[in-house]
């Protein structure tokens, strides 16, 4: 996990008839990348894309299928599941499979939604001869019985049902076309509305204008009977209609039923819906997978990327292939010169794919270039615990790590083992800082006595066995200095690292002249500055001073940087040696700049000027010769290239030298006016530290204190207990929530800005394994 | 200073525009739907753009009316979204714009019900964008009783207003003894592509003024700019269309007729109007519009419209050549920020894309060379902006 595996390039040959084969068992060896020949081409112009489509097709229908069954709630709590598995995956190895599949499933799918059809049919004249039924129900109630009987000739009637939200544009219309001479009648019934149009009879101009407006807006019409006899046997035919319907509607929904029963039907332990589903995914991935070979002929040619260990699973893959088909021709496999950077993969756990999710966040590894995330284990939790370090806080955290690997609870179950150790560490930093929700814990017996003053005194000569003693805890101004300098201390460390893991690429590269002049002025730099004070912290705090004669740190460094070592007030030994190492210091520091600085633009001149000198020469020459000098030319290009590592091939880029050169020059100026400027920012920027664990101890401080303190002291047991869900709801939302975030995203900052641009280059390409 | 508050109301509706940015095929796009040798190869293509979601239920050898149809009703349901996220002053200006497809919806009905095309036909080919509830009710109409139509169906309809005073105009004409004979006569000679015509001008009126007075000032700047070059563009077309037109034999017919046809805005408008209005052909439009713009210029490829029998496929009509131009003008509009502007152009330029897919798919249908010189009519959004 260190540096990412070497990988292996591979190009298959294989004839067309056995493409198939083969990327189907190397889809379930599952080592490989096959690398896409050519990205540009779209999908349907891709040999495979018609596979691909029909597969698409397939699982369309069989999604269609399974949302008609839901709708007619046959089929409940049911979800198609695409993922392949390895063990639930149908091992078929034949592609005429695909076309049996698809041969039953069309069937399937076709009769289903046949049958659904008739289903639909039958309940819609089931609901038409329901609404005839209400709407004679209702002209009967309205009309009245005297009203059949004894007919008004001169008066005419429309019947039929409406929608609800058409009713005004109707009632509208109907009072338009007939200018007002007409009654309209709207009962509302089940989202629907009857309706009752009562018309003079007046001509056929007026009818057949109405009757227009009706088969415009209504949804269904009748005619109404005549006489009460009449009325009578339309209503006794209607309801023996009904019957039947409904039977015949039950007699579907069983047919409906059974077909549906016949998918879910297990063999095997998979329901062959699933199977159908998986099977076709499948295909699918393969056919994905087989589109980016290149076709010559009838040939396929494939590239593919596999890590160095697994190469030789992937001959015995290739052999399994034979054995199995003996009908078909084999393929060909041979080792090539890759023509493109490697990608980089990592074998990663449960544990380690977080850590590694926050380095790929920036950027996925160089190949081959030291991972940073090995080391994120751990300082990554550790700064984070810096910030949030709090005992009672940091067991809630640790404590909802472990529920969270024994139960799993979604959100966070990826970020198990980060908050596990996230709250580990801020467990312990609150130990150290004994801070305990903002009150210091006495357990061990304090060594101070806090007079009226609130200054500590000395009582005898005891030390705290671990972390702070209890009577600084509300002392705010220790706190901060504490802190402050313990940022400093963690900064310098930690970017020390940085520069060492740098060093530590430069030496994988063999590149001993980078090792020279990039890493150990770098280092001598941040040594001779920021370490330079870190051990006059450390000093000040194991030496015993005088309070009213103890050296400044911040004078100390200022007049050291301002007059060449120099010491004024009191010194921290004896002054001599004191200014003579911090001279020494001051040199290094002020010679590690150039040094890093022009180092490797002298490197790049010398070789810009053997290769202007090659090219003026040729370019001299190819007046008198043509293709000798291009050869020639050609060469010496090669030799460049040659000269550069397959670890730097992209820095390579079609650049003259001139540009290459003034490219070089502006690089390596930025590069070390950022490290300069940067060893002092990001020394600052490490105060965050400092700052978000202050700001976490003091809102716990205000919290508890504004809360919680009063009812305590005043001893009232009801006070507190009401007021204890306020204070654990306020805590919980500001401290466990926000805080939480709020750390993790200063930590994340501090690790991709501060610790990676030391060494990161996080410009690799991700290895995507094919596996079905 | 409307470009500080721009973003409070109409923001949201604008970002989604911007967003459908992205759904515009591109040059390359079009490049390989030329190279596509059956229909349902287009469709496949379309299936891998934006247009995949409205076509996949569809059976692959999709007829190209249909395929207008799906590619309209994706437009639509875009447009009905936006719509539902605006607000205020921007609601009543986007319905506006829906009103143009209402009128072309009308009276493509009125005329197939003239020629007696079933009404279920009718109503499955008419465009959703300007769709509205009472558009089934056309049935009603009896004839060419227009002025039934409009007072049993249309006056509740949006364009009602437009119909109504488009009546009012056609009778007002007549001369002063007219009897209701007369009145029926009028309408039935009267050709559906007149009523189009004269609805569209009231509505482009209409809706200029409501610019004019509704918009804040950035909008109006870019929305009356392109609503002028619009109606210079129909100022043109109905002098162009009138040019040589065996319907209209006198002369004072042509210049009554013009004078109602042609809008009432523009940049033509009122200058140039004593002119254009004579212009008999068409280096007489030529040089009526000389004053204007790049008109002349864009004239100046235009094939004769008394020649008009020797058209064919090749030629580069009038109306291809102001799409041309249009479409530029709103490319450029689309790419103004804080203006409505780009309700209006995304609008058309989605149409053109429509109407290039549709070109293209005919083309393929009919299986032509691909020499053939059809293949280049397509006008590209947005492919203006490069050169």
């Amino acid at each position: 996990m260190q540096r990412s595996q070497e990988m292996s390039f591979y190009q298959l040959v294989m004839p067309r008839e056995s493409a198939w084969a083969v990327m189907d068992q190397l889809g379930y060896m599952g080592k490989a990348e096959i690398v896409d020949h050519d990205p540009s081409i779209p999908l349907i112009a891709r040999p495979f894309a018609n596979y691909i489509k029909r597969c698409d097709d397939l699982l369309n229908k069989l999604n269609l299928l399974v949302e008609t069954a839901q709708k007619l709630s046959i089929l409940k709590h049911y979800t198609i599941t695409t993922k392949t598995n390895h063990k639930m995956c149908p091992q078929i190895h034949t592609h005429q499979y695909l076309d049996l599949l698809e041969e039953q499933i069309n069937a399937k799918v076709n009769s289903f939604i046949e049958q659904n059809r008739n289903h639909e049919q039958l309940l819609e004249q089931q609901t038409i001869i329901n609404d005839q039924l209400d709407i004679l129900q209702e002209c009967r109630m309205y009309l009245g019985e005297d009203f059949f009987v004894s007919r008004d000739s001169k008066i005419d009637y429309f019947i039929g049902t409406l929608k609800q939200e058409e009713i005004q544009q109707f009632q509208r219309m109907v009072f338009r076309v007939t200018k007002g001479n007409a009654f309209v009648h709207i009962k509302l019934q089940n989202q629907k509305a009857l309706y009752i149009v009562i018309f003079p009879d007046q001509g056929v101009i007026l009818k057949k204008k109405l009757q227009k407006v009706q088969e415009s807006i209504s949804l269904n019409r009748f005619t109404l009977p005549l006489n009460l006899k009449e009325f009578d046997k339309i209503q006794n035919d209607l309801t023996v209609k009904h019957k039947e319907i409904k039977q015949l509607i039950e007699l579907t929904n069983v047919q409906l039923n059974s077909s549906i029963q016949e998918l879910l039907k297990q063999n095997d332990g998979i329901r062959l819906l699933d199977h159908y589903n998986m099977y076709i995914s499948k295909e699918k991935a393969l056919y994905m997978q087989l589109n980016k070979l290149k076709m010559q002929g009838n040939l396929f040619l494939g590239e593919l990327w596999i890590p160095k260990k697994d190469s030789a699973q992937l001959n015995e893959t290739l052999l399994l292939v034979k054995e199995r088909n003996r009908d078909i021709p084999g393929c060909q496999i041979s080792q090539k010169v890759p023509n493109t950077t490697p990608p980089t993969y990592f074998v990663l756990n449960e544990f380690t794919s977080v850590f590694q999710q926050i380095v790929n966040t920036y950027g996925i590894a160089r190949y081959r270039e030291i991972n940073p995330a090995i080391f994120t284990i751990i300082t990554f939790p550790f700064l984070f615990g810096i910030m949030f370090g709090d005992i009672g806080h940091g067991f809630c955290l640790l404590m909802f790590g472990i529920y969270n690997i024994f139960y799993k609870f979604e959100p966070f179950y990826e970020l198990r083992y980060l908050i596990l150790l996230m709250g580990f560490f801020s467990f312990y930093c609150g130990w150290i800082y004994n801070d305990f929700v903002s009150l210091s814990l006495n357990l061990f017996g304090s060594c101070y006595v806090v007079d009226g003053q609130m200054t500590p005194n000395k009582q005898h000569d005891c030390t705290y066995p671990f972390g702070l003693d209890p009577a600084w805890g509300d002392n705010l101004e220790f706190d901060d200095s504490f802190k402050m300098k313990l940022s400093v201390i963690i900064a310098y460390f930690h970017m020390f690292l940085g520069i060492c893991l740098s060093g530590c690429n430069l030496i994988y590269k063999k590149d001993t002249y980078g090792f020279c002049c990039k890493f150990l002025p770098q280092i001598l730099f941040l040594t001779s500055t920021i370490g330079y004070m870190d051990f006059l912290i450390i000093f000040k705090w194991v030496k015993q001073f005088n309070p009213n004669d103890a050296p400044s740190i911040i004078n100390t460094m200022i007049t050291m940087v301002l007059s060449f070592g120099s010491v004024e007030g009191p010194s921290m030994w004896n002054v001599n040696s004191q200014e003579l190492i911090q001279a020494i210091l001051i040199i290094i520091a002020v010679i590690s700049i150039p040094w890093m600085w022009f180092s490797h633009i002298i490197k790049g001149y010398s070789i810009y000027k053997r290769k202007r000198n090659t090219i003026v020469k040729n370019s001299g020459q190819s007046i008198e010769g043509s293709q000798v000098i291009e050869l020639q030319i050609q060469s010496i290009l090669d030799e460049t290239q040659q000269e550069k590592s397959l670890l730097q091939i992209h820095d390579h880029n079609e650049l003259s030298a001139d540009e290459e050169f003034t490219e070089l020059i502006v690089h390596e100026t930025i590069e070390t006016i950022e490290f300069v400027l940067g060893v002092i920012s990001n020394t600052a920027s490490y105060l965050r530290l400092w700052a978000l664990s202050l700001a976490h101890s003091q809102l716990a401080d205000v919290f508890y204190s504004l809360i919680l303190s009063n009812s305590i002291t005043e001893g009232s047991i009801i006070g507190a207990l009401l007021r204890y869900p306020i204070w654990a709801l306020v805590s919980f939302g500001v401290l466990m929530c926000m805080d939480t975030m709020e750390c993790f995203l200063h930590s994340l900052r501090l690790h991709w800005v501060e610790f990676q641009n030391k060494f990161y280059k996080g410009d690799g390409i991700e290895f995507k394994v094919y596996s079905l | 200073m409307d470009l500080c508050v721009f973003g409070v109301d109409d923001g949201y509706a604008e970002a989604i525009i911007r967003g459908l940015r992205a759904s515009f095929l591109t040059e390359a796009q079009y490049q390989q739907m030329k190279n596509c040798a059956s229909i349902p190869e287009l469709k496949s293509f379309l299936e891998e753009t934006d247009y995949q979601n409205c076509l996949q239920a569809d059976n692959p050898q999709i007829p190209t009316s249909i395929l207008r149809q799906r590619l309209k009703k994706k437009l639509a349901d875009e447009f009905e979204y936006i719509e539902a996220q605006s607000t205020g002053i921007l609601t009543k200006y986007l319905f506006h714009l829906r009103c143009r497809f209402m009128i072309d919806n009308v009276v493509n009905m009125i005329e197939g019900l003239k020629n007696k095309i079933d009404i279920e036909i009718l109503l499955s080919n008419i465009d959703p964008l300007g769709w509205f509830p009472e558009i089934k009710n056309i049935k009603v109409l009896e004839g060419d009783d227009y002025s039934s139509l409009y007072r049993d169906v249309l006056i509740d309809t949006p364009i009602g207003v437009y119909f109504m005073k488009f009546l009012e105009e056609s009778i007002e004409n007549l001369h002063e003894n007219r009897t209701l004979n007369d009145i029926q006569n009028l309408f039935r000679e009267m050709k559906p592509e007149y009523i189009r015509t004269s609805l569209k001008k009231m509505w482009l009126e209409d809706f200029y003024s409501f610019c004019e007075s509704e918009l804040m000032p950035t909008s109006q700047e870019a929305l009356l700019e392109l609503l002028k070059f619009e109606a210079d563009f129909k100022t043109v077309q109905v002098i162009y269309n009138s040019i040589g037109n065996r319907d209209l034999n006198t002369a004072a017919k042509i210049i009554t007729t013009r004078k109602q046809l042609c809008p009432t805005i523009g940049n033509l408008y009122p200058d140039c109007e004593k002119v254009y209005l004579q212009a008999m052909t068409l280096d007489a439009l030529r040089e009526a519009v000389k004053g204007c713009d790049n008109y002349r210029d864009l004239l100046k490829d235009a094939p004769d419209p008394l020649k008009r029998e020797e058209f064919n496929v090749q030629t580069k009509t009038l109306d291809d050549i102001m799409y041309d131009d249009e479409c530029r003008r709103y490319a450029l509009s689309f790419d103004g920020q804080g203006s409505y502007g780009v309700f209006y152009a995304y609008l058309k330029l989605k149409e053109q894309e429509i109407r290039n897919i549709i070109w293209l798919a005919e083309m393929i249908s009919r299986k032509l060379a691909k020499n053939h010189p059809g293949w280049k009519k397509i006008i590209i959004p947005f492919s203006h902006l490069g050169k």
